[in-house]
């Protein structure tokens, strides 16, 4: 019960780090379980895609509300994404968990690398004819019209996106988002509301998979999805006031060393 | 995929028919984490209070009514992941019918695919 209570606090605090910092709670959690705790990292990849399909319906509800999402985009690259998630959750079954780490470790020195880019305004985002949207930009007021471009290439990188989402429990965002906005032309705002909108469904695909095979442990898997939950909840409400240079940097650091130690437990033998 | 050209016209016409659907996800959603959030602290509250253990595995399908029937912690909580992870294929589901309303063929078939991938995922699984 303890420990239960302990591992709710973490899930709060990633969660409130996550949602400021853009991110899902998956690439801190399973990195954070499994460390701490010595848990699995079957089970921390279980309890992180049940709090990865919760932190999607809630923010995904307020962004649909909000009209950010483009729904039929988002329903035709999930095809790609669930494909994906189905392979990539029944891999995980069957991998050894030392590759696991392993695999786990380049995606956090990948997400780590992606943090310190620039971030690249938006390349002009316009109407393409191919599923055209437009949404009214909660800044200015006014609204905004673009297009799709090379939806072909993006449902691809979906395919991949969905396949990292199964294997490893994280909500593959990272990977989707910069596709999004730098190959198929999307505004940064409609992109982020697209591609957490898909990460419910991809997630739900490969959790019937892990809940299947005996890995949502109920005593790590409730804690975790509450706290990253109310965490993400107070995150994203905060997260306009400390969009902190410094914090991104220490933010990146964090990741590096969690990085290392997937590294260290995938040579360990990853028990 | 579609091309859409719009006149003034058909993109107010397109706005009230987005609408429709995006209210639809919007509730759904919300319903759906609404009711396993509350599944989930109930197990968690009944647990501190009656000093109930939390099994460290989900009980097998036959075994979750009767669990929850004797309010036993872990038949709330199981309840509860099971909403959780319903939500989002039950939006799906929902978006197949709205589309089949919409008689949008196009998009009622490709959220039925999506749709049919997750079934096969629960089989495979």
């Amino acid at each position: 019960m303890e420990n239960m209570l302990l591992i709710a606090l973490i899930g709060l605090g990633v969660g409130i780090l996550g949602s400021m910092m853009g991110i899902g709670g998956g690439v801190l959690i399973i990195p954070l379980l499994t460390g701490l705790f010595g848990l699995p990292i079957k089970t921390a990849i279980g309890a992180s895609i049940i709090s990865v399909i919760a932190t999607s319906s809630a923010a995904g509800a307020v962004y649909v509300g909000k009209g950010l999402t483009n729904t039929r985009l988002a329903m035709v690259m999930e095809i790609a994404t669930t494909l994906g998630a189905m392979a990539g959750g029944i891999t995980a079954i069957l991998l050894k968990p030392n590759l696991l780490f392993a695999i786990f470790g380049i995606v956090l020195l990948y997400v780590s690398y992606n943090m310190g880019r620039p971030q690249k305004q938006d390349t002009n985002p316009s109407p393409t004819g191919l599923m055209d949207e437009s949404y009214i930009d909660p800044q200015s007021g006014k609204p905004v019209q673009y297009g799709i471009q090379k939806l072909p290439a993006g449902l691809g990188i979906s395919f991949l996106a969905g396949n990292i989402s199964g294997l490893l429990g994280i909500g593959g965002g990272v990977i989707k988002v910069p596709v999004m906005t730098l190959l198929m032309g999307m505004p940064m705002r409609a992109a982020v509301a697209t591609s957490n909108f898909m990460i419910g469904i991809t997630a739900a695909t490969s959790a019937v998979i892990y809940y299947q095979n005996g890995y949502i442990n109920p005593q790590i898997a409730v804690p975790t999805a509450l706290g990253v939950l109310f965490g993400a909840q107070i995150g994203s409400r905060i997260a306009g006031r400390m969009r902190n240079q410094q914090l991104k940097q220490l933010f990146r650091w964090l990741l590096l060393f969690f990085s290392l130690q997937m590294f260290y437990r995938a040579i360990t033998g990853g028990g | 995929m579609q091309t859409i050209s719009e006149t003034p016209a058909e993109s107010g016409w397109k706005t009230k028919e987005k609408n429709l659907m995006e209210r639809l996800l919007h509730w759904m959603l919300l319903i759906g984490i609404t009711i396993s959030t509350f599944l989930l602290l109930s197990g968690l509250i009944l647990a501190v209070f009656t000093g109930q253990p939390i099994p460290s595995e989900v009980p097998a399908f036959d075994q979750i009514i009767p669990e929850l029937l004797a309010y036993r912690p872990i038949g709330f909580l199981t309840v509860g992941i099971l909403v959780l992870i319903a939500t989002p294929i039950l939006r799906v589901f929902g978006s197949v019918l709205a589309f089949v309303y919409e008689r949008d063929w196009r998009y009622a078939g490709i959220t039925f695919i999506v749709l049919l991938i997750v079934i096969l995922s629960i089989f495979l699984g």
